[in-house]
């Protein structure tokens, strides 16, 4: 079999990657220091839409470092033989080249290594295997299904026959102090403002809240929580929700409320900046 | 068009034209879609083009620093982001805004290999200058003989003769692997525009000679660490090559390395696909590389402990992703020992003076108006169609002008390469003049005066 690939110039075969060593203890020190006096606040996000003209709706999201793109093709007729009654969806995910994925999957699995299946209404949660090596592969699927699952449920596919609709997210730079679930998170609200940039007939618009518990010391016995809710705000409609917990104990319960009432802030943020859109272009 | 000044035009041509031209009347935008080429030849007879700029007018262009590199990064920290910049690997970045949309973002990484005996000792050198002439003949890629498959590199005009005097001197310089992407991410496998657009890049770099092979050699320093007596804490130490040389001791190798240089450049929202995206792309790659920041590189020595060796250990799992992701599999990997330390670093040295602009022009034959807008007969039916220079072709329609002029300027006046695309087989095509040539070459200049300043 033919491993390497003809088609794109990538340099000889034989090459080693760029290996870096940790930072040393000393730099570590002097950098907490500093941080220590800062409260560690959550960052603002930046979000600009209509970045890529050639779409139909694009978002550009930066929070804190990490920077997701998402842009929406369609509804484009879909040739295919077979008549369709409703749009046919396609998920595409990428990372950005040279961006290392390592820290972002072992950090989603490092605090609880058993995930479990959990069937929400309407809801998907995919779970990841035991093992803290996901490949670049893996990920990019794992948010492609999610991502599915999640919009199927929201855009209206009924009404756009015989199309498809392409939704390209790409992730071109990571803070890899991000977890996997907040840069879910993060991924799925760029897709939520780029939906509203399309003009594609959803249910509602859609928001995503994003909850996780403070690290104390005495609680790391029991895990974390970690979890993201997304929900089609306006019908209290869940799309999806990500946890990767053992138990559904109260701290969940506690966290989703957390997560429902995050989401609905930031949709009263998205909802103020798109009427201030509005509101600029008329004059 | 005014509706009275087409009716008025009815009566005076023919009736085939008036069927064509005035019967129907189409919006400018429906024109545009439905026949690209008719659009095109009625704006340029108005003396405007499609996206309303002068024949000879550039786009406006913003070239800025990325900034997603790790020493940015570094530069820039301001939280506990030790992990997040150390497994970042980009080590140079940056972005090109080009008119209202096309916008451009080069990412630079880089690998390290070993230094073949090949490269060093050249057999080829050895032999006599007659079988490497016939060899040359033989094997059309002259230009870039380290890469078999050249498939749509830049044509030029090779001399025979001087190809083999060529082939030494570009050994000496090294180019960038390049992958280009337009509208990232698709689910198709590179298309054909993606893949000239990399092998030309490629070859560009390499025959502008702007990265001496010896600026990417990599200096193994040897790691030692040191308890300081007097503040008790543990501190590193590098010691050079030439440190080593010094005292008489052997090299930490007996090895030599150096860095191969990986270019990713995402086009984002571009009207077209073709070659006006290769002036747009070589800006990017060139502003990239002069951000470009190698980092030192020892081996370890092996009694020191601590952190070091956590990064070392996730480091070869993360080499054969890397490559896996590479589309590199099963690749058995030796041991990796060669380590980049975590801050220090050394720019990238290039050829400052081979630093260069590319501008690439069309040129379109303009015939006469058939539609006199002064009202008046048509005096000028005989008129020649006359050539015209287009500056930063932009959309469909321009995208289809066959006849192209490219020029690389280089920082130090010196010309990197023209090409000249002469078009058709068609009758009624005018063939390029010296003139328009010249004027090509003049543009360029001015074009390459004026942003050279910016990278």
């Amino acid at each position: 079999m033919n491993v390497i690939d003809r088609r794109r110039n990538l340099g000889p075969a034989d090459a080693q990657p760029l290996v870096f060593a940790a930072p040393t203890k000393q730099q570590t020190q002097s950098k907490n220091n500093k941080t220590s006096k800062e409260e560690p606040t959550s960052k603002k996000v930046f979000i600009e839409t209509g970045t890529i003209k050639t779409s139909n709706g694009s978002a550009y999201l930066e929070h804190d470092k990490t920077i997701i793109m998402c842009s929406i093709y369609g509804p484009r007729p879909n040739f295919t033989r077979s008549f369709n009654d409703q749009a046919t969806m396609k998920i595409g995910v990428s990372f950005a080249n040279f961006i290392p994925v390592e820290n972002l999957s072992i950090k989603s699995t490092n605090s609880i290594n058993n995930v479990n299946n959990n069937g929400e209404a309407g809801a998907t949660t995919s779970a990841e295997s035991q093992s803290l090596e996901v490949s670049r592969n893996e990920l990019e699927q794992l948010i492609q299904q999610f991502c599915f699952t999640n919009y199927q449920n929201l855009i209206l596919l009924q009404n756009y026959p015989k199309s498809s609709l392409e939704i390209m997210i790409q992730v071109v730079s990571l803070n890899s102090q991000h977890s996997f679930i907040q840069l879910l998170s993060d991924i799925l609200n760029c897709v939520n403002v780029a939906l509203v940039d399309s003009g594609l007939q959803c249910k509602s618009m859609a928001s995503c809240g994003y909850f996780k518990s403070s690290q104390s010391k005495e609680q790391s016995s029991k895990g974390d929580v970690e979890l993201l809710v997304n929900m089609a705000s306006d019908q209290n409609e869940i799309l999806g929700v990500y946890c990767d917990l053992n138990d559904y104990d109260e701290q969940f319960k506690k966290g989703f409320e957390q997560c429902v009432e995050n989401a609905k802030e930031f949709k009263t943020e998205l909802a103020a900046y798109f009427l201030g859109c509005i509101a600029g272009s008329n004059q | 068009m005014s509706k009275s000044q087409s009716d008025h035009h009815q009566q005076q041509l023919d009736p085939q034209t008036q069927f064509k031209s005035n019967n129907i009347i189409f919006p400018p935008e429906t024109l545009a879609r439905i026949a690209p080429h008719e659009s095109l030849q009625q704006h340029l007879q108005l003396g405007l083009r499609p996206s309303l700029r002068k024949f000879n007018e550039f786009q406006t262009l913003d070239l800025k620093n990325g900034g997603i590199s790790r020493y940015d990064q570094l530069l820039n920290d301001d939280s506990t982001n030790n992990s997040n910049s150390n497994s970042n690997t980009v080590l140079g970045s940056s972005i090109i805004k080009s008119g209202s949309s096309t916008v451009i973002m080069c990412v630079i990484s880089a690998g390290i290999v070993e230094d073949s005996i090949d490269l060093v000792n050249d057999y080829r050198l050895k032999l006599d200058k007659d079988i490497i002439d016939s060899e040359l003949a033989e094997s059309n890629n002259g230009l870039n003989p380290d890469d078999d498959d050249a498939m749509e590199g830049i044509e030029s005009n090779n001399n025979d003769t001087t190809n083999a005097d060529k082939n030494e001197t570009f050994r000496n310089f090294a180019s960038v692997y390049t992958t280009t992407a337009i509208n990232p991410p698709h689910f198709k496998p590179p298309t054909q525009n993606e893949i000239k657009l990399s092998q030309q890049l490629y070859t560009l770099i390499q025959t502008s000679k702007l990265i001496p092979q010896d600026s990417l050699k990599i200096p193994i320093n040897l790691k030692s660490t040191t308890l300081n007596p007097q503040t008790g804490e543990e501190e590193t130490v590098y010691i050079t090559p030439q440190e080593l040389a010094e005292v008489g001791l052997p090299q930490a190798t007996n090895k030599s390395y150096h860095f191969v240089l990986y270019a990713n450049l995402s086009i984002y929202s571009s009207l077209g696909d073709g070659d006006e995206l290769l002036d747009l792309c070589f800006g990017a790659l060139c502003k990239a590389l002069k951000d470009v920041k190698l980092p030192l590189v020892y081996i370890e020595d092996k009694l020191s402990n601590g952190s070091s060796t956590n990064g070392k250990d996730s480091g070869t799992s993360s080499s054969h992703k890397m490559l896996a992701s590479r589309g590199f599999k099963n690749v058995e990997l030796f041991n990796v020992e060669l380590i980049c330390d975590s801050e220090k670093f050394t720019k990238l040295k290039l050829n400052d003076s081979k630093i260069g602009w590319f501008s690439s022009f069309g040129i379109y034959d303009l015939k006469p108006s058939s539609i006199d807008t002064t009202g008046k007969n048509n005096s000028k039916e005989n008129e020649k169609a006359k050539q015209i220079i287009l500056c930063d072709l932009e959309g469909d329609a321009e995208q289809d002008i066959f006849k192209r002029v490219s020029v690389l300027n280089h920082k130090d006046g010196s010309l990197g390469y023209v090409g000249i695309k002469s078009g058709s087989k068609d009758e009624n095509h005018l063939k390029i003049t010296k003139d328009v040539i010249q004027k090509c070459l003049k543009l360029a200049k001015f074009r390459s005066d004026d942003l050279l300043k910016e990278i």
